[in-house]
């Protein structure tokens, strides 16, 4: 038995090296095992460090969410809306069930939406500054800087701000009235907004200024600025949580700029990536991803992007101009003429040549801005510390506004850059459900008051039609016309929204976790029985009739998830297809070397070798032939990812940085990678040499020693 | 490091070198042997019935090679097919084939996506290009639309019916009728929108937008018609009548959202669009650099630019639709790379299939060697082998490829959703167009006669004496 092992090894082996056909297959098989580890290695590593992004940036180890919803759960929207979910009923009672599991670490509730962020109007910036200048003269600073000042400078101020505005005003007017005649339909304006207009360009107001500064402010700050607006709408997506467990959960978050909420406080943490990206005064967010991408070995000369950013920065210079006053702008002008040798006094002119960068001298502008200019400017539309106003679209159609401080910026370690991870940005459950049009806990206390005070009661649906039409109740109250007493009418906690102190509010643990919660993240204990747990989960939903549905990272991730699948598949689809090709050719190859050694056949039969004999001589010569070569592939792939993952792939844009999860892909095979695609080619080979096989054993030794050829 | 890769370019270098040598060596011989079969016709008969005799080799191989060009002539079919959905649904639902749209801007920092006193503009295009087919204009707007019971968020066009003859045609009306849009509180909404509002015709539905102002508007409005889907772009699209979307964005009489321009032959677009910015220049309108994006990413650009007042944008349907355009390139790239794969598989298989016919007929060629023929004629004889097996393989896989294809088409495959996405499209595309059949043909059959020539290049360098002698 060994001894015939033996010589079948030995003959295979000669056969490998005395046919050349066998090289055509063996490279074949080489090739083929290459290709299946390197792609399957890629993808897989691409999948994993996708799932660490998402998983680590806001999905958790698993979602849930109400299992009526109307559509899918698409943590990152999906076309640009969010999913039209159902609120998870009775989130508390859902939390302390999942929470019982034993692989449940915690649940953080969640719940996401759009909003639109005005901000930058330089109207309101330059009232402020001359509010506080007046507050100063008036002996109560509000900035520390102009506490120092002594009156005349305080006066000088003044007026110069006073002038700017003045001229602010006149030249967005002007604009206001051309867009009247061209663009927008006359009836719509309303003649109390005209009459503002005329007021505030008239000699007298300015002239009458002085003698009541706070109220002509009031004036300008809302019937007049409103109408000039130059504020940008900023459409900003936010996600509602627990900010505290959302913070101790996602241990890939840090926060980058501020602090972060304290707890239980209603507050906003911007994303850093979108506060630099979307914030930040475009001629510096322009100038920082100049300096970055030079520093990535780009070129301004040859790089279109990098040329485009120039030429941005040369004729966008609006937003620095508009933010300098009559003091400032002398001072930046000196300086410009100073760094650029030149005698022009326009300051836009010269901040064009400045913006004019080439690669020599763009280190040196690059310094000077942020050493000299940037000290005069406010960088950001929002500063952290401030409060912000955001207004969404409810769920109703109407638009809700609430008033948020901005603490800070946060960032996921690896995703800094990446505008998949760094566009959603935080916002606490308490602010969520305001904007979502949600019942809230204050809101909810507001309603008590309104119904005890207006004497509601709750008609049914049975009785409706005798409490509301029949009995004999007593008229509750007659309409009648008149002003409203806003004062009267917004009392309690609508008022309160209005003010401060909601904002220093401290919420409790029950509080947050009870209302509308729109999906959550489930942490895991062993994220590696991720799958195992959800079916628990699922299977408690409808055990305890909870409602909910949970999934895994791949789907709450929304379209992403999905394209990643359906790329997936179409990639099976061409493996596959590759896979029936080679077996017909390496089918073809094994037939032509079978019929070639007819005769060697026909002689080893008629010296006594059996059938099986000869069978098993070809589909060793075969298995041989696969294990060399598919040895050898598996070798070259293993040297290859190793390589590959020393040097890392670097992301081709921003984009993929998500998919990297960083700036660098470090691929990394695994065992099983090299196994199935040993396995795929091997079987593919034996599949193929079957038949010859047969074939083989199946010619007789007199018809093979006559053959000619 | 540097070494390394100094090393793999310099392998790399030497490989390509090779290759690109081996092909002008190959493609010379290739006409060598035309000119060698067109002299003496008896080679191809040869070479055909040497395929003949070996039925079961040149089956295996031609089958292959067939299979690879029906995958080719699917792949290209279904790209084709998600390319003319894009076009169609495009060009009917949110561009023309140029589109002269633009931005007003209040303030500098503001800006809404409208043509002022757009009647001007229309004349003037009309006056200047007969190439045009239509002019349609169309009212832009992005608002949110809410039922009694739930709200999207979806563009609403401004159209006015009776000019929309392309748009008619198109559009499939599930329910409702598509010219009642002629009254003011009409929308028509895509069969998607339709049911996520859960709103059938006849009933009401509100439309909240921000006006260029900054205030919010709402208008009521009542559904006239359900369309059904026409590809992923119809989930974003809603059409009203245009006077309505001027009420909702409070705009005059004279504005819309852009001028959708179709012209009589698609292919003259690049012309007509530099032309159209020539001609609007000189009459003195400004306009936007050229910036292949739609025209909804461009607000962010807009808005930091210093200038107020109108500035007209001129696009392409390509440049509107830019923003799903990537999809189409990833997959073609993964086509491209699968089919590249398969095409090196059967070149390794036409390369065995043409050595081994060699070696069975060494002793034949050192006969026919014998009796005067040329070595040229040799390896014109084993060229044309592979020449005809590339051309009856590829041409029986391209029948194979059109009764896939039309099978495919007729089955009508329903996509799920998220393959919606990628496809473009509700149900599964196949278009073949002639180009890329003969493409195919001309492609794989060129590909294995120049790879036939290199085993065929050994026969004809056999001497005949060693030929003739030669055993097994």
């Amino acid at each position: 038995m060994i001894d015939r092992l033996q010589m079948l090894i030995m003959i295979a082996l000669r056969n490998l090296r005395a046919s050349p056909i066998n090289l055509i297959i063996g490279a074949l098989i080489l090739g083929g095992t290459f290709t299946f580890v390197v792609l399957g290695s890629l993808l897989n590593s691409i999948n994993a460090s996708m799932a660490q992004s998402v998983i680590g940036s806001l999905a958790g180890d698993a979602q849930i969410y109400s299992a009526a919803s109307k559509d899918e759960l698409a943590l990152y929207g999906s076309m640009g809306t969010d999913p039209d979910l159902k609120n998870v009923d009775q989130f508390p009672k859902i939390k302390a069930e999942l929470e019982k599991l034993e692989n449940v670490k915690r649940v953080v509730p969640m719940g996401a939406s759009m909003a639109i962020v005005t901000s930058g109007n330089i109207v309101d910036l330059t009232l402020e500054k001359l509010r506080n200048l007046y507050k100063a003269r008036a002996g109560e600073p509000t900035d520390p800087a102009l506490a120092a000042l002594s009156k005349d400078e305080i006066n000088a101020r003044i007026t110069n701000e006073a002038a700017h505005v003045r001229q602010i005003i006149k030249v967005l007017q002007g604009d206001a009235e051309k867009a009247l005649k061209d663009l927008i339909d006359e009836k719509s304006i309303d003649p109390e907004v005209v009459n503002a207009l005329q007021r505030v360009s008239t000699d007298d107001f300015w002239a009458s200024f002085e003698q009541d500064p706070f109220s002509s402010l009031e004036f300008l700050e809302n019937k007049v600025s409103p109408q000039v607006s130059d504020a940008q709408m900023l459409p900003l997506r936010y996600v509602g949580t627990d900010l505290d467990a959302f913070q101790e959960s996602f241990d890939r978050m840090q926060i980058i700029k501020g602090t972060p909420v304290p707890k239980g406080h209603r507050g906003f943490l911007l994303a850093n990536f979108f506060y630099e990206d979307q914030m930040k005064l475009k001629n510096a967010r322009r100038f920082d991803k100049i300096k970055e991408y030079l520093g990535a070995g780009r070129t301004i000369a040859k790089d279109d992007e990098l040329t485009r950013f120039v030429k941005e920065n040369r004729s966008q210079t609006r937003d620095i101009v508009l933010q300098l006053d009559g003091a400032a702008t002398v001072k930046v002008t000196e300086k410009l003429q100073k760094l650029l040798g030149s005698q022009e006094s326009d300051v836009s002119v010269l901040l064009g040549t400045f913006f004019d960068t080439d690669d020599s001298n763009f280190n040196e502008r690059y310094d000077f801005f942020y050493k000299e200019i940037a000290p005069m400017l406010e960088l950001y539309r929002v500063r952290i510390g401030d409060t912000m106003t955001i207004r969404a679209f409810s769920k109703s159609g109407y638009v809700h506004a609430v008033n948020v401080k901005v603490y800070g910026t946060f960032g996921f370690t690896g995703l800094e850059n990446s505008p998949l991870a760094g566009t959603t940005n935080l916002i606490d459950m308490m602010s969520f459900r305001d904007l979502f049009g949600y019942l809230t806990a204050d809101r909810l206390a507001e309603l008590k008051q309104i119904q005890r005070d207006t004497g509601a009661k709750v008609v049914t649906r049975e009785n409706a039609e005798a409490d509301l039409f029949g009995g004999d109740a007593p008229v509750v109250t007659e309409a009648v016309a008149g002003a409203i007493d806003t004062d009267a009418q917004f009392s309690g906690e609508t008022k309160k929204l209005r003010k401060e102190d909601l904002l220093n509010r401290v919420y409790s643990k029950s509080e947050i976790d009870d209302g509308v919660v729109l999906n959550a993240a489930v942490m895991l204990k062993d994220p590696d029985r991720t799958n195992e747990t959800i079916d628990r989960i699922n299977a408690l939903s409808s055990e305890k009739n909870l409602g909910i549905k949970a999934i895994g990272w791949a789907a709450a991730s929304g379209f992403l998830g999905k394209m990643i699948g359906v790329f997936g598949v179409l990639l099976l689809i061409g493996v596959g297809f590759i896979v029936v090709i080679a077996i017909i050719i390496i089918f073809g190859a094994m037939v032509m070397a079978t019929i070639q050694r007819t005769q060697m056949i026909g002689t080893m039969r008629a010296i006594g070798a059996q059938r099986g004999f000869v069978q098993a001589m070809v589909l060793l010569e075969s298995v041989m032939l696969g294990l060399v070569f598919g040895g050898a592939g598996i070798l070259l792939s293993v040297l290859f990812m190793t390589w590959l993952s020393v040097f890392g792939i670097a992301a081709p844009n921003d984009v993929a940085y998500f998919f990297f999860s960083g700036p660098r892909l470090h691929p990394h095979y695994s065992v099983s990678n090299l196994v199935i695609a040993f396995a795929i080619v091997q079987t593919v080979t034996l599949i193929s040499t079957l038949l010859p096989a047969v074939m083989a054993s199946r010619i007789s030794p007199l018809r093979a020693m006559q053959a000619d050829e | 490091m540097k070494i390394v890769l100094l090393l793999m370019g310099l392998v790399a270098a030497v490989l390509l070198l090779a290759l690109v040598i081996t092909f002008l060596v190959a493609t010379v011989r290739v006409f060598g042997s035309i000119y060698q079969v067109a002299r003496n016709p008896s080679i191809a008969l040869i070479a055909f019935r040497s395929l003949l005799q070996h039925r079961l080799r040149s089956g295996l191989l031609g089958g292959a090679i067939g299979l690879v060009t029906a995958g080719l002539l699917l792949v290209t079919g279904v790209s084709v097919g998600i390319n003319d959905t894009l076009l169609t649904s495009a060009t009917t639902l949110m561009s023309g084939h140029i589109n002269v749209g633009g931005f007003y801007k209040v303030t500098s920092g503001q800006s809404a996506p409208v043509v002022t006193n757009y009647k001007k503009v229309d004349a003037i295009i009309r006056r200047e290009f007969p190439e045009i087919d239509y002019i349609v204009h169309r009212g832009r707007g992005w608002a949110k639309l809410v039922s009694d019971t739930a709200s999207v968020q979806a563009g609403v066009g401004g159209i006015d019916i009776t000019q929309e003859a392309g748009m008619k045609r198109v559009i499939v009306i599930k329910e409702g009728n598509i010219d009642d849009l002629q009254k003011l509180d009409a929308i028509l909404l895509f069969e998607e929108q339709a049911e996520k509002l859960g709103v059938k015709v006849g009933d009401r539905i509100t439309i909240a937008a921000q006006t260029p102002r900054g205030t919010n508007n709402t208008i009521d409005v009542t559904v006239v018609a359900v369309a059904k889907s026409i590809g992923m772009l119809s989930s974003w699209n809603t059409y009203v009548n245009i006077e309505q979307l001027r009420h909702l964005y409070q705009l005059n009489e004279d504005t819309t959202g852009a001028l959708q321009v179709y012209l009589k032959d698609i292919k003259q677009v690049p012309a007509v669009r530099e032309r159209l910015r020539k001609v609007l220049s000189a009459e003195g309108y400004n306009l936007l650099d050229p910036d292949p994006r739609a025209f909804f990413q461009k607000f962010d650009a807009v808005n930091h630019e210093s200038w107020t007042g109108q500035k007209l944008d001129i696009t392409t349907w390509e440049e509107e639709t830019s923003f799903v355009k990537w999809i189409v390139q990833i997959l073609s790239f993964f086509a491209t790379a699968v089919i590249f794969i398969l095409v090196v598989i059967i070149a390794v298989g036409i390369m065995m299939v043409v050595w081994i016919s060699i070696r069975e007929r060494t002793r034949e060629i050192g006969t026919l060697r014998a009796v005067g023929m040329q070595r040229s004629s040799v390896l014109a004889m084993f060229v044309t082998e592979g020449f005809l097996l590339g051309l009856m393989g590829t041409l029986g896989g391209t029948l194979l490829g059109l009764g896939l294809t039309f099978g495919l088409n007729s089955a009508n495959i329903g996509l799920p959703k998220s393959w919606q996405f990628v496809f473009m499209s509700e149900r599964l595309i196949v278009t073949p167009t002639a180009t890329f059949v003969a493409f195919g043909i001309i492609f794989i059959t060129g590909i294995i006669t120049a790879i036939s020539v290199i085993p065929s290049f050994l026969a004809a360098r056999l001497k005949p004496i060693s030929a003739m002698s030669h055993v097994g």
